[in-house]
């Protein structure tokens, strides 16, 4: 529990993190983790609906799950902040598992699935990208599933374990801020959170991703109407020393218009239309991945050239101390922009308690000042090379093409 | 101590909400600044609101490059310095352009306010309109404008607007791959000179600023130039509504997106309050009716809502949703069946009860803070609306609006024969 009181806002955000995402799910039966989420909102053991009395209360809730975690959001008029405190405890204590809500919700993650990934252009990228770049760690798989066929063949039995498997205290970090003191929220939770079982501490097992050793290629096609190149290296886990460095080396390529691959590359090269360097920022071992759509006309090689000299010049010369100072800057006012939002904060918080450090919320901004030039310059050394890299080729079909 | 988890809560009902009125000042030409200083966070945000929505243009797209293109070079700054400036100070342009209205939004640290001022001055009052930057962002967006093409959800958006309005009204304006190849820095140069002007001009600043903000202001923007006489003659159209049912079809989709709707009421009609809140019964909220039936009941769709879209001349209400390309036709069926609901049935004191207690903890959450509540005011003051007034009313309506009420509303603006239907993908 963790709570910080801002005394500026009638409005209160209530945050409960749970430390389930979908590498923590058995590789035949994908996409878990995310179908749980939207049945958490299928009636718990004591209340039916979970959003109506939300709603009732002035309240506004939803949630989202990604590789690592499953996370639950709700602002709510602090005059009723206990409604938030009854809600989530009772999902937190047990659910109803309706089969009409597991039935509707596997129709609802499978539309999902076809709006997102499926009927848009590009949509598929990451659903090829992960197990292209991933062997063994389970960041191999998409939040959404492997397969559909897994979300289609759910059970109540698979639902059931899941629950009792990771939702539970044990596995919980409820952080709140508004204009509430400790005092207050303890006794909130005194009230409706403690009587809940613990649950036991469940302890992941998760293998660690080989180093690879050789570039991979893939390429596929598709019905687009423009070609796409991805390359994907191999990075540093969120709590190493390397991943504040990590995340300015995607700031100087590509953070901002005034960034090198966007003035180079997009403007004055015109290869590509957009193009992004970024890091996906996991728990484990992440990625650092440049995507762009190539100019018609542009070939895939001299595309990949292109980002490829951006990489040497980056390796090979020291970053000049003013673009350098700029992306530090810029780094500053986002957290300073980023932590404007209470629910914001709530989130910033519960990820900072995940991580192990709940001081990191207030450290985060100085960490990023403290990276020099040069260790930025180092890690490019390090981690964009060529035998860890896995590119994809993502082309348009011919037929497209000729439209 | 043992509680009881099957009672919710006792309540707690919000009589009113704290509506901060802006401070108000004028620059020395006449340029209207609203001032909404609070808050505890030292980012300040500006925006200036021009009269330069897409109505304005006789071209399409016109409009919207105007406003694109201004920070891609001026009389002193290339768009790279531009960038880098902006970048060094960790602030942000964002330009954004509407049917009625072109936005340009700066937010900095407090501390840098006065190194990136300069630099919008010359945004805004000076920007050349290079010839060479302007080809490379038409033709990077008319790729995108492509890739768009192939989404059912975009090409529903562009073509719904045009079946409502139809040709002759801007708000109709159906925009063309090869709009972007048409594009010249004559017509977009001409457009600034007309309605980047004084005249045309408001500015909203939001945050915890330092007092000499106006004065700040009034040393850049004071002395831009107050109006210029009105050469570009506009599409002076009427609204013609479209065909009532249009299919365009997309065969590789695997979901059909639905549109349904009709021309509606805007903020300064009197109806629309009643409307807004009936529009959150039917698809406004993730407990409406539209939701728990085609979503949370039939499983159709991830998400299907409805909304009340105003603009300053007209406005529309509009249903939407992607849904299986197998349910299409069943999903169409589903909406039709709730509008007739709607126009039959009165709605139940409960029903309604619980979306006057969402919506007004909505608007609680609304008006947290100064830049919630800048965007509040943005929302209507170009309806010549008295923002306290409205919101206060607002409030006030939501808390004694009646089911009678309502019906009497739902029949006079959401009778299903009247709606217009569009969808893309398959059926």
């Amino acid at each position: 529990m963790i709570v910080h009181q801002d005394k500026s806002t009638p409005v209160v955000a209530v945050n409960i993190l749970y430390d389930v995402g979908a590498k923590d799910e058995h590789p035949e039966k994908t996409g878990f983790a995310h179908l749980f989420e939207h049945l958490m909102f299928g009636g718990s053991v004591n209340i039916p609906s979970y959003d109506t009395p939300i709603q009732n209360a002035g309240g506004e809730n939803n949630a989202f799950t990604n590789n690592d975690f499953t996370n639950y959001y709700l602002t709510i008029p602090l005059k009723n902040i206990e409604t938030a405190f009854w809600l989530e405890s009772d999902r937190m204590l047990d659910l109803a598992f309706s089969p009409k809500s597991l039935d509707v919700q596997r129709n609802v993650v499978i539309e999902e699935f076809r709006q997102r990934y499926l009927n848009q252009p590009y949509g598929d990228i990451w659903l090829q990208l992960r197990p292209h770049a991933y062997k063994k760690h389970p960041y191999r798989w998409s939040t959404i599933g492997k397969d559909i066929s897994h979300i289609a063949n759910a059970t109540m039995e698979d639902v059931r374990a899941f629950y009792k498997k990771f939702y539970h205290p044990h596995n919980a970090i409820l952080s709140i801020v508004g204009n509430v003191t400790e005092k207050e929220v303890r006794l909130l939770c005194d009230k409706w959170f403690n009587p809940i079982k613990k649950g036991e501490k469940y302890f992941r097992n998760i293998p660690k991703e080989p180093v690879q050793r050789k570039k991979r290629v893939l390429e596929i096609e598709r019905d687009v109407p423009f070609d796409m190149i991805c390359k994907a290296y191999h990075m540093c886990a969120r709590m190493d020393n390397d991943y504040y460095a990590t995340d300015l080396l995607s700031d100087v390529l590509s953070g901002g218009s005034s960034s090198r691959l966007y003035n180079r590359l997009v403007k004055e090269k015109q290869l590509f239309s957009e193009l992004d360097a970024y890091i996906t920022g996991d728990i484990d071992e992440g990625l650092f991945v440049f995507s762009g759509k190539l100019m018609h006309g542009v070939t895939m090689e001299v595309a990949e050239n292109a980002i490829q000299q951006e990489i040497d010049a980056i390796k090979k010369k020291k970053i000049p101390e003013n673009e350098f100072k700029k992306v530090t800057n810029k780094v500053e006012a986002s957290v300073e922009f980023s932590n404007i939002s209470i629910l914001n904060r709530a989130l910033k918080l519960g990820i900072s308690e995940l991580l192990g450090d709940i001081e990191l919320i207030n450290t985060e901004a100085q960490k990023y000042k403290s990276v020099t030039a040069a260790e930025v310059r180092e890690l490019a050394n390090k981690i964009l090379v060529e035998d860890n890299c896995s590119v994809m080729y993502y082309k348009a079909a011919e037929t497209h093409k000729n439209k | 101590m043992m509680v009881n988890r099957k009672q919710q809560p006792e309540l707690k009902k919000i009589e009113s909400i704290d509506i901060l009125e802006p401070e108000t000042g004028r620059l020395d030409n006449g340029i209207p600044v609203y001032l909404f200083n609070a808050g505890d966070v030292g980012v300040t945000r500006l925006d200036f609101i021009f009269e330069a929505g897409s109505q304005f243009q006789t071209q399409p797209l016109v409009a919207s490059y105007t406003n694109k293109m201004l920070t891609e070079g001026t009389l002193s700054y290339s768009s790279f310095d531009i960038a880098r400036k902006l970048d060094y100070y960790g602030a942000y342009i964002n330009n954004t352009t509407s049917k009625d209205t072109a936005v340009v939004s700066l937010t900095a640290l407090n501390k840098h306010l006065k190194y990136v001022l300069p630099v919008l001055n010359e945004i805004i009052n000076h920007p050349k309109f290079p010839e060479n930057e302007l080809k490379i962002h038409t033709q990077k967006d008319k790729q995108g404008f492509i890739d768009d093409c192939c989404k059912v959800n975009e090409v529903a958006v562009m073509n719904f607007n045009r079946q409502l309005f139809g040709s002759k009204h801007p708000y109709g304006t159906l925009v063309r791959a090869e709009d972007f190849d048409n594009q010249q820095v004559g017509r977009l140069s001409a457009f600034h000179n007309e309605r980047y002007t004084a005249k045309h001009c408001k500015i909203i600043a939001s945050g915890k600023m330092s007092k000499d903000i106006l004065s700040q202001l009034n040393y850049f923007f004071g002395y831009t130039k107050k109006s210029c006489e009105d050469t570009n003659t506009r599409i002076s159209g009427k609204i013609i509504p479209g065909q009532q049912k249009q299919f365009i079809e997309m065969p590789s989709s695997v979901q059909s997106a639905i549109r349904i709707g009709k021309i509606s009421v805007n903020k300064a009609h009197k109806d629309y309050m009643k409307l807004y809140i009936l529009n959150m019964v039917f698809g406004g909220y993730f407990g409406s009716r539209l939701m728990k039936n085609i979503r949370e009941d039939k499983g159709y769709t991830y998400g299907i809502y409805s909304i009340l879209l105003s603009f300053q001349k007209s406005a529309a209400f509009i249903i939407a949703s992607e849904v299986g390309s197998d349910v299409c036709c069943k999903a169409i069926d589903e909406i039709y069946k709730e509008l007739r609901i709607l126009n039959s049935e009165m709605i139940s004191t409960k029903e309604l009860e619980l979306v006057k207690k969402y919506m007004t903890g909505t608007l609680v959450r609304n008006f947290d803070g100064p830049f919630q509540m800048a965007d509040r005011f943005k929302s209507v003051i170009e309806y010549g609306i008295d923002y306290k007034k409205f919101y206060s009313e607002f409030l006030h309506v939501i808390n004694t609006v009646t089911p009678e009420d309502l019906m009497v509303i739902s029949k006079m603006h959401l009778n299903p024969d009247t709606m217009q239907e569009l969808v893309a993908g398959k059926k």
